[in-house]
C-alpha cells in the first residue's frame, strides 16, 4: 500500500463516497493481515499475539503513509475495529475447516494464534449474528464491533463514531440482550 | 404498516431498564397495553441484558482486545475490578481496593496470620488485560532484583483463587510527586531535592539492566514522611539477555502512557535506558512548573503527539508565565539545560544514565558548572574549538574542508566512463563525508563524555573501513581526506599511517592521480623535517600526473602547493607565490574546481604574501576570501570567524589598529552570540594584542591572563609563553616594571629551548627587556639591550626586518630620555620610511603616526620647529585615524601641535 491510496481512501470516506469506507476497510484488512503474517514469520515459535498490538501496528504503519486528522484519526479505529472483527473471523473460519478436515497443522500456517479464549464456533456464531444487525442497523452494528473488537469504552466509541454517549449506552444495551438472546436460541453449531 | 416486534420493544426495553426491578412489571403493564408478544419480547430481551452484561463487558478481554484507543482497558471504570474484600492470597487477606493500576486492581491487605501489622498491597491482574499474564510474571522477576529503599519492595508472588495471580508489594501509602510538590507548596531546590531520590531509585534499576518505560507521576509516589517510592514494573524490560516473551514488546503500544511516552516509544524505536531519561526529563518538568509540556499544545492524535515529541520543548521558564522573580530565576538557570538534555529528541544526546543526569543535578545545586550546555553549533564548535586550540586555525579549514564535499574535479576533459564513474564515486563521498560531518557535529560522544578530535578521526576511519570494506573504489581518496584531517592537527604519525594506507589504495587500484595527490601531501607533511625525501616524492608525483588519464583537481592544487613550499624552503618566496597565483588563475578558468580548492590556494597565498610584507596583497587575498566564503554559504562557519581575524590581524600589521579592533571587537560579538560566556576560540589574544597597542592594558589583562592560562591546560607552552611575554608588555604599559620582569624572566628559558622557530618571540622579549630597563631608570643598560638587538637584525645594511620599525621607536625613545636627540630623529626617520613601506595609507597608520611623533618630538628637542610642526600635524591625522582620539599619543601630538 502505498502513501497516496490511504490518505485519499480516508478522505473520500469521510466524505461518504460511495464505496470508498468499503474500499477503506479492505485497505485496513490488508495491512493487519500482512502485520500478523509478518508477526508470525518474525518470531517463528507458537507465541500468542496480542491483536491490540496488531492494531496499534497497523495504525502507526498507515498513520506513517500520511492519515493525518483527528477526524481520520477517528474513521481509523472505527475501521479498524471492523478489520479486526474480520481478521479473527477469517481465523476463526481457518481454524473450523481444519477442525472438520483433520488438518489443525495447516490452518496456521497463515495466521498467526491470536491470544483469544473465545472458541473458533463461538466466534463464527457472533459474526453472523452481527451480520443480521449489521443488515437491520448499520451503527448499532458499528457500536457493538468499537466496544467488542476496538476495545473501546462507551466515551470512545461516542467520540469515535460522532455520537452522545447516551446514544452509545442505549444501542450497546439493546444490542447486547438482542445477541445475546439470539445466541442462546442458535442452534448448536454443525458439528459433523 | 406496523413496525416489527423488536423495533416496538426497543424504547419499551430501555425504559424499563432504568427502571429498579421492583417497577418494570407496572411500567410493561402500561408500556406494552395488553400485547403479550410485545411484553414477551421487552422481557426476553430485559431478561437477556441481565445475563449478557457480564458476557460482552469480558468479550474484548476474551479476544484478546484491549482498548487501542485509551491504551489501557484496566483503568476503563466499565472493567470490573478483580478480587473482592477478605479474599485471601497467600497469606493476605485483602481489605479495601487501593486503586486500578497498570494491569489490574491493586488491593489494601493484611497477614491474615495477623504476624505484621504493617498493611501491604496486593495486585492482582485484571481478567480482561488480554495476554498480560506472562507480563505480571515479568514484573515479578524483574522487582525480584531490585533492592532499594526508593522502589516499592515485592514482599510475595503467586498465584491464587482461579489461578488468579498475585503480587505482593510494599505499600506506599502517599500521594503522586506532583501533588505533594504543590501541596507542601515546596521550593524549586526541595523539589530537586525529591526528584534526586527517583534518580536514585531508576539509576538502581538500569544498573540491573531494567528499564521502567512508565514512569510518570502516578508511579512516583511520596510518603507523608516524604520517602520517594518508585512503582509498577508493569511494563518494564529487561535489556539484553533474557529472550523470553518477545511478543510482550509489542505490547508496548498498550502500555506506553502518551503523555509521558519518549519519542521513540511513539515511532516504535528501540527502547533502552533513555527512554527513561526521557520520562524522568518530563517528570522534571512537571514538578518544576506545574506542568507537563505535552499538555498545553494539546495534542489530540499519535501524529500530533508525535509531531510533538520531535519537536524540543519551550523553555521551562516559558511554562509559568506568572512565576515570582526568583522562580524564573531558577528556571531560566542551568535547570533548563539540564531538563533540555533529558528530553534531547535523539537518545543518544540525553543523559546516557540516570546517575549522570543526578550528577548534573548536583552540579547544579553546588552551583558547579553542569554537563548539559545548550546544544547549539555555537557551543559545540567553542568546545571543539577550546579542546583543539593549538590547531584551531588549520582544524577550522579543515571543518571548511569537509563540509564543502568538494567534488573530485578533473583537470581536463576525461571520457564519459569515467565521468560516470566520477559521478557515482562522488555520490557516495557526499554521503560519507555528512555521515563523517554528523559525527563532527555531534562530537559530544554517547554517554555525554567529549571526544577528542583524535577519536573523532578514529572513528571516521572505522566508518570507513565498516562501510566500504577492504577493495573500496574509494576508501583510497577517503583515507586521503582523513589524512589530510590529521595533517591540520599536526598528528604526524598518524598522518604518515593514513597516507601509507591512501597509497597501499593509490597503488592496489592503480589510481595514478591519487597517488600524486598523496606523494604531494606526504611531501608538504615531512617538507621541513625531509626536503630530499620531499623533493623525491614531488618528482614522483610529477611522473605519476603525467601518465594519469585524468588528472583531478585535488592532486594539482596538492602538488602545486607542495612545490610552493619546496620554493619557499629554498629561500624564493616571491617564486612561491608566483606559483600558487598560476594555480590560483587556473582554478578560476575552472569550472569543476570547488571553492574548497580555491580556498586552500588561497589560504596558502594569504601565508606567503603575509611574511613576504605584502600585506596589501594579504589583505586584498583576505578580503577575497571572505566574499568567497560568504558567496559559497560558509558565511556563518568558524572558518570565516577565523579568516575575518587573520583580516584583522593583517590591518594590524599594516598599522590600522583602530580598525583592527573595531573588526575584532565585531567578530567576538558575532562569536559571542552563538555562545553563552565570554571571549572564546582562542582569539583573545588578538584582541588583547590590539588592546594593548590602543594602551587600553587594564582591559587586556584578564583576556591575556585567560589565554595563557588555557593554552598552558592544552599543553600549548610555547603559545602559554607568548601570551607571558604578551603579559610582560602589559605591565611596561601599566608602569609596573618589576612585574614586567618577572613575567620576561618566566619566559625566557622556555623561548631558549626552540630558539630557532621562536626567534621573533625572542626580539620581542630584548626589546621589551629594554623598555623595563628604560622604565626603571637605566637608560644605559637599556641602550645596550637595543643596540644589540639592532646589530643581530642587521640595522642600519638590513632594513627588512618584519618587527624594525617598533626596535626604531623604542630605540628612539631611550635616545631622548637619553638626551641623544639627534639618534632619537635618525631612529625617528628610519622607523617612519619602514612604516611607509609597510602601510597601505600613511594617513590611516598608527605606525607612521608613532614614527612622526617620534621625530616631531626629536626635532623640537634639536631646535627644528619647523619641521617638528609639518611632523606634527601628519601625525595627529595618522593617529587619530590608526588609534582614535583617546589614545595618549594622539593626544600628545594634539598638545605638542600649538605649541610647536
Amino acid at each position: 500500500m502505498s502513501t497516496g491510496p490511504v490518505t485519499q481512501l480516508l478522505d473520500a470516506a469521510r466524505r461518504g463516497e460511495v464505496g470508498a469506507s468499503q474500499a477503506l476497510f479492505s485497505a485496513v484488512y490488508a495491512e493487519l493481515r500482512t502485520l500478523a503474517r509478518s508477526q508470525r514469520r518474525r518470531w517463528r515459535g507458537n507465541e500468542t499475539m496480542n491483536t491490540t498490538a496488531l492494531i496499534h501496528e497497523a495504525y502507526l504503519k498507515l498513520h506513517a503513509q500520511g492519515v493525518a486528522g483527528f477526524e481520520n484519526h477517528k474513521h481509523f479505529f472505527a475501521t479498524a475495529s471492523k478489520a479486526m472483527r474480520q481478521v479473527l473471523v477469517n481465523y476463526a473460519e481457518q481454524q473450523a475447516a481444519g477442525k472438520r478436515g483433520g488438518n489443525a497443522l495447516r490452518v496456521t500456517l497463515d495466521e498467526v494464534t491470536l491470544a483469544s479464549e473465545v472458541s473458533a464456533d463461538e466466534l463464527l456464531d457472533l459474526d453472523r449474528l452481527l451480520k443480521d444487525l449489521e443488515a437491520e442497523d448499520p451503527r448499532r452494528c458499528q457500536v457493538v464491533e468499537c466496544r467488542v473488537f476496538g476495545g473501546m469504552t462507551v466515551a470512545e466509541v461516542a467520540e469515535v463514531l460522532g455520537i452522545s454517549e447516551a446514544t452509545v449506552k442505549r444501542e450497546w444495551q439493546v444490542a447486547c440482550a438482542q445477541i445475546f438472546r439470539r445466541l442462546e436460541v442458535m442452534p448448536a453449531p454443525d458439528s459433523g | 404498516m406496523d413496525e416489527p416486534l423488536s423495533r416496538q420493544a426497543e424504547p419499551i426495553f430501555l425504559a424499563a431498564s432504568e427502571l429498579p426491578p421492583a417497577e418494570r412489571a407496572a411500567h410493561l403493564d402500561r408500556a406494552c397495553a395488553g400485547n403479550a408478544g410485545l411484553r414477551r419480547e421487552v422481557e426476553a430481551l430485559l431478561d437477556a441484558a441481565e445475563r449478557s452484561s457480564d458476557y460482552f463487558e469480558k468479550l474484548p478481554g476474551r479476544l484478546g482486545v484491549a482498548s487501542f484507543m485509551s491504551g489501557d482497558a484496566a483503568t476503563d471504570p466499565e472493567a470490573p475490578l478483580a478480587g473482592e474484600a477478605g479474599q485471601q492470597f497467600g497469606q493476605y487477606r485483602l481489605t479495601a481496593p487501593v486503586g486500578r493500576g497498570g494491569m489490574g486492581a491493586v488491593w489494601r491487605a493484611v497477614r491474615a496470620d495477623g504476624r505484621y501489622e504493617t498493611d501491604v498491597a496486593v495486585k492482582l491482574l485484571s481478567r480482561t488485560a488480554g495476554g498480560a499474564p506472562e507480563r505480571f510474571a515479568l514484573e515479578a522477576r524483574y522487582l525480584a532484583k531490585l533492592a532499594h529503599p526508593n522502589i516499592a519492595r515485592l514482599l510475595d508472588a503467586g498465584v491464587g483463587p482461579n489461578g488468579q495471580p498475585y503480587l505482593v508489594l510494599e505499600l506506599v501509602d502517599g500521594q503522586p510527586i506532583d501533588r505533594y510538590c504543590e501541596q507542601h507548596a515546596l521550593g524549586v531546590r526541595e523539589r530537586i531535592t525529591l526528584f534526586l531520590a527517583v534518580l536514585d531509585a531508576v539509576a538502581h534499576a538500569h544498573a540491573h539492566l531494567i528499564v521502567h518505560r512508565d514512569i510518570k507521576p502516578s508511579n512516583v509516589q511520596v510518603a507523608a514522611d516524604g520517602t520517594v517510592k518508585l512503582l509498577d514494573f508493569g511494563v518494564a524490560k529487561l535489556l539484553g539477555g533474557e529472550a523470553a516473551a518477545p511478543g510482550l514488546t509489542r505490547e508496548l503500544g498498550t502500555a506506553l502512557t502518551p503523555e509521558f511516552a519518549a519519542p521513540e516509544q511513539l515511532s516504535g524505536d528501540a527502547i533502552t535506558t533513555a527512554t527513561d531519561i526521557y520520562a524522568l526529563g518530563l517528570l522534571l518538568w512537571l514538578i518544576l512548573t506545574g506542568r507537563n509540556p505535552r499538555e498545553a499544545a494539546g495534542a489530540c492524535t499519535l501524529a500530533e503527539l508525535r509531531a510533538q515529541a520531535a519537536r524540543e520543548p519551550a523553555p521551562l521558564a516559558d511554562a509559568v508565565p506568572d512565576a515570582s522573580p526568583e522562580l524564573r530565576r531558577a528556571l531560566q538557570s542551568d535547570l533548563d539545560n539540564i531538563v533540555r538534555k533529558a528530553l534531547a529528541v535523539e537518545p543518544a544526546e540525553r543523559y546516557a544514565t540516570a546517575a549522570d543526569f543526578r550528577q548534573d543535578l548536583q552540579r547544579y545545586l553546588r552551583d558547579e558548572p553542569v554537563m548539559a550546555q545548550a546544544q547549539t553549533i555555537g557551543y559545540r564548535a567553542r568546545k571543539f574549538v577550546r579542546r583543539h586550540r593549538g590547531g584551531v586555525l588549520a582544524a577550522a579549514l579543515t571543518t571548511i574542508a569537509l563540509v564543502g564535499t568538494t567534488a573530485i574535479a578533473t583537470w581536463m576533459g576525461i571520457e564519459a566512463r569515467r565521468q560516470r564513474d566520477v559521478a557515482i564515486y562522488q555520490q557516495q563521498r557526499v554521503q560519507a563525508t555528512n555521515e563523517f560531518l554528523n559525527l563532527l557535529m555531534n562530537e559530544i560522544g554517547p554517554g555525554g563524555k567529549p571526544l577528542t578530535m583524535t577519536e573523532l578521526l578514529e572513528r571516521g576511519v572505522e566508518m570507513l573501513d565498516r562501510q566500504y570494506g577492504a577493495g573500496g573504489e574509494f576508501l583510497g581518496r577517503m583515507y586521503f581526506e582523513l589524512a589530510n584531517a590529521h595533517f591540520s592537527l599536526g598528528d604526524t604519525a598518524r598522518l604518515a599511517e593514513l597516507l601509507g594506507r591512501a597509497e597501499e589504495q593509490a597503488r592496489a587500484q592503480d589510481d595514478a592521480d591519487l597517488l600524486a595527490a598523496v606523494l604531494c601531501t606526504a611531501a608538504r607533511a615531512r617538507m621541513r623535517a625531509e626536503p630530499e625525501a620531499a623533493a623525491a616524492r614531488i618528482a614522483a608525483a610529477r611522473q605519476a600526473l603525467a601518465r594519469a588519464d585524468v588528472v583531478s583537481v585535488d592532486s594539482r592544487v596538492s602538488c602545486d602547493r607542495a612545490e610552493a613550499q619546496a620554493l619557499e624552503l629554498e629561500g624564493d618566496r616571491p617564486a612561491a607565490i608566483a606559483e600558487l597565483r598560476a594555480t590560483l588563475d587556473a582554478l578560476a578558468a575552472n569550472p569543476a574546481a570547488s571553492v574548497q580548492h580555491r580556498l586552500y590556494v588561497m589560504n596558502e597565498l594569504s601565508r606567503l604574501t603575509f611574511n613576504e610584507r605584502r600585506l596589501v596583497e594579504t589583505l586584498a587575498l583576505n578580503e577575497e576570501t571572505l566574499d568567497l566564503m560568504t558567496r559559497s554559504g560558509r558565511g556563518g562557519s568558524l572558518g570565516y570567524v577565523v579568516n575575518a581575524f587573520n583580516g584583522s590581524m593583517v590591518l594590524h600589521s599594516l598599522g590600522e589598529i583602530r580598525r583592527a579592533h573595531d573588526l575584532q571587537l565585531g567578530l567576538l560579538e558575532r562569536v559571542e552570540a552563538l555562545e553563552r560566556d565570554g571571549v572564546q576560540i582562542g582569539f583573545g589574544g588578538y584582541y588583547a594584542a590590539s588592546l594593548l597597542r590602543l594602551a587600553r592594558c587594564e582591559e587586556a589583562l584578564p583576556i591575556i591572563e585567560q589565554e595563557r592560562d588555557m593554552l598552558r591546560e592544552s599543553g600549548n607552552l610555547f603559545g602559554a609563553a607568548a601570551q607571558e611575554l604578551t603579559l610582560g608588555r602589559l605591565m611596561v604599559c601599566l608602569g609596573r616594571f618589576a612585574a614586567a620582569a618577572a613575567h620576561l624572566d618566566a619566559v625566557e628559558p622556555v623561548l631558549e629551548k626552540a630558539p630557532g622557530s621562536n626567534e621573533r618571540l625572542l626580539a620581542l622579549l630584548a626589546v621589551t627587556r629594554a623598555q623595563v630597563a628604560l622604565g626603571r631608570g637605566e637608560p644605559d643598560r637599556a641602550k645596550a639591550l637595543v643596540d644589540a638587538e639592532l646589530a643581530r637584525v642587521g640595522y642600519p645594511e638590513d632594513r627588512s626586518g618584519p618587527d624594525l620599525l617598533h626596535l626604531l621607536r623604542i630605540a628612539g625613545e631611550i635616545a631622548l630620555v637619553r638626551g641623544d636627540a639627534a639618534a632619537a630623529e635618525t631612529y625617528a626617520a628610519d622607523g617612519h620610511a619602514a612604516a611607509l613601506r609597510v602601510a597601505r595609507d600613511p594617513a590611516q597608520s598608527a605606525d607612521v603616526g608613532q614614527a612622526l611623533l617620534l621625530r616631531a618630538t626629536a626635532r623640537k628637542a634639536q631646535g627644528n620647529a619647523a619641521g617638528a610642526r609639518s611632523d606634527l600635524e601628519e601625525a595627529v591625522t595618522s593617529l587619530a585615524n590608526g588609534l582614535g582620539e583617546e589614545h595618549p599619543d594622539t593626544k600628545r601630538a594634539r598638545a605638542l601641535l600649538p605649541a610647536a
